[in-house]
């Protein structure tokens, strides 16, 4: 919801203005599209704060910033004197929700939700027994009979009462009695994959090397997503893939909001490594050359060293093919997929890396290293400050997270128990330019609180604030355009009901290239 | 596995916990002062700076600095720091092995059994402010067994209860496997088989009562039953049928877990039915918010689900509806309680986060603070001992380094029955969380002396010493790493 202000209100909204904002000596001329935004304290992203600052917008870009500037005739006001301003945030490995049918889960509306697939699922089971008796006192608890399901690893992680969108099966470890979770049944789930469900939309598993896919051919941009990316204060994200490919597709750089045209920054950008455990647990499981049924034993590579060989291939495949020679084997990627690793080879495509534990930050360093592949991101890296020395001498900026309270017994970290909360602290005290991330987690648990928990880790505000605005800025290499509010760049700008990332503040106001996204103040008392 | 390990340190952790607070003496002191801290009595206003006098785990005073302090009373200095009550859980099944017994009508368990002290769940609780634990089943069920109040520090489910076989769990809103009609269909059959009980139990004690005394059969099975119903004693009746009689009575409290709105009718009628509404507290699910006109008008207190901000998806526009509860239920007048959301990694967990959430969207801040401390303990019955820093209540108190909404607070320090259960600074998992932060603060200090020490020794080589420094800095980093880990990679410094 904007304030437009009618023609005949404008001389009075002026004169009323003038009384606010203190005019500086050059003025600016007037445009339609003018908008200004104040708050009792503007954090401009370079250090620099200023009392009861202002930023003029025009056009999408910015024109002026500061404690006086000139508010142009026509120009849409937005104030919060007890808000503070900060440039939009940005969050540098998003994992974004596609929002089409297959990926969709219903989180929302959740009651309904469980209830029908609940009594969907008893009605299934019923047919099987084939009708009454869905009481289980007096029996032995049988768990299913494992068919086949084209996807194992999704098959395995589906819920309680849930059915399988693709066989239309119930998970294996349920008692085809009553339903109840049996723990015969679960090693046989586990025997398939642990824990993450996988988003067929994002997910190409057709191959452990892709990146000649996009991540922005899979996205939705009118997802509800962005919608809680913009209510968590972030206007610009690094749309990454998941990490269920060796060599993944590459990501986009984009606006929340906006007209469609002019979010996209980047359409393809960086191509994706993970080293470590995630391209076998996460995903559609490891494809077979043969293109055989999956199953535990054919399913490749299952094991870190697996994975290491499936990179290195890829590369001397790829050197292979640079130097005209012919593919090896039966695994030889695609010819596109070379052609964009030529480019990555030939340092034209940047790289960014996934990986968790000292091994495979290791690995990464050496792997990378190997092939020339200097100034890499490193993304996750929960076990940075365990080589915090060689990271700093790679030269390679850390985006780290998401953060998540270690210690309660209902967290499950992947690949580590070794989490430190101060590890950003760790990474800022050694040089090492590091941002945040929110990866796939929103409102309480999204960017700005990222944010929240460094500090009580031990940031300062200005450092939180860096960490999710210019250090990202940079990393990504769009500092001209976003990360601070200084003229020339976009028109980003956050108001927060209170100071950034406190609990009891959150984003009151979301300008996106000079437009609201939204404005959701006053809102209490 | 993992569990394994986890579970022998946290014993013994927990025996250290205990420990610590008769360490170095022989037994914890019986008189505390608490001195200079912001008081938040909840009850009353904020005291800005301080005293609380604690006697034998009890609160004997509380004011300004000039309230007097014992001569043999140990002062703790808590300049700076602010006091607030322990908070309360009002429900979780976190210390259970298990949520949910399979059968429907259980009234005869008892958490007791299934408590573990030594879980993870109570050495969190306690690390994140909570004094006072409701323990009980989950919704899972038709009636279920008795709940427990505990505190979450102790090495034994006696040594941790503060009030045992306080409510009975259960649900309206069907559980799995069951519809609804089914489910309430089991209510009814269990009270009425509960009559039929009670008529067989008072024929069966007058035939007992005319066998002792030799005689035969003298009336008829109506009169009969109407004299062996003063015969019977509370010793007659067996497990199955004793909770379902206290009930009846209000010597236990009901609990009743309502999902929907749908649910909230049935469930308020059955407790009117049995004579237990005014010992009934309803568990809130997120969609119970929309019979919010039966909740007020039952008058009955809420526990609020975990997840504060209900979503709902319009089906056909893909309109996302945001409702927050808790200021539906302010504005409604709805006395609530607040849950800590454990599914949430980073800041729902807290209570106090919790409470936060509830002031940013319109709900003033001492009704957001009785949400976790007052209400629940007045729900629970407690009222009169527990969730406010008054005279004469229990000395369950925690200490923060700064205001308790403000997320960079940390707990310090954790009173319980006035004695120090929790101290941030001997804390050792939260030492390893941190770790590296002190370490790398004072690398930076000592860096910082060093260098000035440097550059007023010797002016002209600035450059070489501060390379030098960065190099033991390094050493310094991953010697730590590796020594905390012992993942023995060998990572000889600097070698790679």
């Amino acid at each position: 919801m904007t304030i437009r202000r009618t023609l005949a209100s404008l001389l009075s909204s002026f004169a009323a203005l003038a009384a606010t904002v203190t005019f500086a000596t050059t003025t600016v001329p007037a445009s339609a599209e003018d908008l200004v935004v104040r708050a009792g304290k503007l954090y401009v992203g370079n250090g620099q704060v200023i009392e009861n600052g202002a930023v003029l917008i025009r056009d999408g870009r910015i024109v002026s910033v500061g404690a006086s500037i000139a508010v142009p005739g026509g120009a849409t006001v937005i104030e919060l004197e007890s808000g503070t301003i900060t440039p939009g945030l940005i969050d540098a490995n998003a994992l974004l929700e596609p929002d089409d049918l297959i990926s969709r889960e219903e989180r929302i509306a959740e009651p309904r939700a469980k209830e029908d697939a609940a009594e969907k699922f008893h009605s299934f089971l019923k047919e099987l027994r084939g009708g009454e008796g869905d009481d289980h006192e007096g029996h032995e608890h049988a768990a299913m009979e494992w068919v086949a399901c084209p996807n194992p690893t999704m098959h395995a992680t589906i819920g309680e009462h849930e059915i399988c969108p693709l066989c239309s099966r119930p998970p294996v470890n349920v008692c085809s009695h009553c339903g109840e979770f049996v723990t015969a049944g679960q090693e046989a789930a586990e025997a398939f994959a642990s824990g993450v469900q996988t988003n067929y939309s994002r997910t190409e598993s057709s191959d452990e090397i892709v990146p000649h896919t996009r991540v922005l051919d899979s996205l939705n941009l009118r997802s509800p997503d962005f919608k809680r990316l913009i209510a968590g204060g972030v206007t610009t994200v690094f749309a990454a893939p998941d990490t269920a490919a060796v060599i993944g597709p590459r990501g986009a750089i984009i606006q929340t909001a906006g007209p469609i045209k002019s979010r996209i920054i980047k359409a393809e950008d960086a191509v994706q490594f993970v080293f470590g455990t995630d391209s076998f647990r996460v995903g559609g499981g490891n494809q077979s050359p043969f293109g055989n049924f999956v199953t535990v034993r054919t399913r490749r590579p299952n094991s870190r060293m697996g994975v290491v060989w499936v990179f290195q291939k890829a590369m001397a495949e790829t050197k292979r093919s640079m130097e005209g020679g012919e593919g090896f084997g039966i695994d030889v990627p695609e010819k596109p997929a070379l052609d964009v690793l030529a480019m990555v080879l030939n340092k034209e495509i940047p790289v960014r890396v996934h990986a968790r534990t000292l091994t495979d930050i290791s690995i990464a360093l050496e792997q990378c290293a190997e092939y020339g592949l200097t100034g890499f991101t490193l993304l996750d890296a929960t076990e940075a400050y365990k080589l915090t020395d060689e990271i700093k001498a790679a030269n390679v900026p850390v985006v780290f997270g998401p953060m998540t309270q270690d210690g309660g017994e209902l967290i499950n970290r992947f690949e580590t128990d070794d989490y430190r909360l101060s590890t950003p602290r760790t990474l800022i005290d050694t040089g090492i330019p590091m941002a945040l991330t929110a990866r796939d987690l929103r409102e309480e648990d999204g960017l700005g609180r990222q944010a929240m928990v460094a500090m009580r880790a031990g940031l300062t505000r200005a450092e939180a604030l860096a960490a999710v605005t210019i250090t990202p800025a940079k990393l990504l290499g769009i500092d001209k355009e976003v990360g601070s509010l200084e003229a020339g760049k976009r028109g980003d700008v956050v108001v927060w009901s209170g100071e950034p990332f406190d609990a009891l503040s959150e984003p009151a106001v979301v300008v996106v290239g000079g437009r609201v996204a939204l404005d959701r103040r006053p809102k209490q008392n | 596995m993992r569990n394994q390990v986890l579970r022998s340190l946290v014993v013994g952790v927990a025996a250290a916990f205990t420990l610590a607070a008769t360490a170095g003496h022989a037994a914890p002191p019986d008189k505390v002062a608490l001195s200079g801290a912001r008081i938040i009595t909840v009850s009353g206003e904020d005291i800005p700076e301080g005293i609380v006098l604690i006697e034998s785990g009890k609160i004997t005073a509380v004011g300004d600095m000039n309230v007097e302090i014992p001569y043999d009373a140990m002062e703790v200095d808590l300049s700076g720091k602010v006091v607030m009550p322990g908070l309360i859980d009002p429900q979780s099944w976190s210390g259970l092995d298990i949520a949910n017994e399979s059968q429907p009508v259980t009234p005869f368990l008892d958490v007791y059994d299934a408590m573990d002290p030594s879980r993870l769940f109570f050495e969190e609780s306690l690390r994140d402010g909570v004094t006072t634990v409701h323990v009980s089943q989950g919704h899972n069920t038709v009636i279920g067994g008795q709940t427990r109040v505990v505190r979450p520090i102790g090495l034994s489910v006696d040594e941790m209860t503060v009030a045992p076989r306080l409510a009975l769990k259960m649900s309206m809103s069907p559980r799995s496997g069951y519809d609804r009609m089914r489910q309430i269909a089991t209510f009814r059959e269990t009270f009425l088989e509960l009559d039929d009980y009670l008529e067989r139990l008072a024929e069966q004690k007058y035939e007992e009562k005319l066998a002792a005394e030799e005689k035969k059969m003298d009336v008829g099975p109506a009169e009969a039953r109407m004299r062996g119903k003063e015969l019977i004693t509370d010793q007659d009746y067996d497990d199955a049928h004793a909770n379902l009689i206290r009930l009846r009575r209000g010597d236990i409290a009901a609990w009743i877990y309502v999902a929907n709105a749908m649910d909230v009718a049935p469930a308020i009628k059955l407790a009117v039915d049995e004579g237990f509404l005014n010992n009934t507290v309803l568990v809130a699910g997120s969609e119970a918010f929309k019979a919010m006109g039966e909740l007020k008008e039952a008058g009955r207190p809420v526990v609020l689900p975990e997840q504060l901000m209900y979503r709902e998806r319009d089906e056909v526009t893909g309109e996302i509806e945001e409702f927050f509860l808790p200021k539906l239920y302010h504005d409604a007048g709805v006395t609530f309680a607040l849950q800590p959301n454990p599914n949430s990694s980073i800041a729902e967990r807290y209570l106090t986060y919790q409470a936060a959430l509830c002031v940013r969207n319109g709900i003033p801040r001492n009704a957001a603070l009785k949400a976790i401390t007052l209400n629940p303990a007045t729900m629970l019955g407690l009222g009169d001992r527990l969730g406010s820093i008054e005279v004469g209540k229990t000395a369950n108190l925690t200490v923060y380094s700064g205001d308790p909404l403000d997320f960079s607070s940390w707990v310090e320090h954790v009173y319980i029955d006035g004695i120090l259960a929790y101290d941030r600074s001997k804390d050792p998992r939260l030492k390893e969380l941190l770790k590296a932060e002190e370490k790398n603060r004072q690398d930076a200090a000592a860096k910082e002396a060093a260098k000035a020490k440097a550059e007023a020794a010797k002016p002209a080589e600035g450059e070489g010493e501060g390379g030098e420094q960065k190099e033991g800095d390094g050493d310094g980093n991953g010697g730590d790493g590796n020594g905390g880990d012992g993942n023995g990679n060998g990572d000889g410094g600097n070698g790679r």
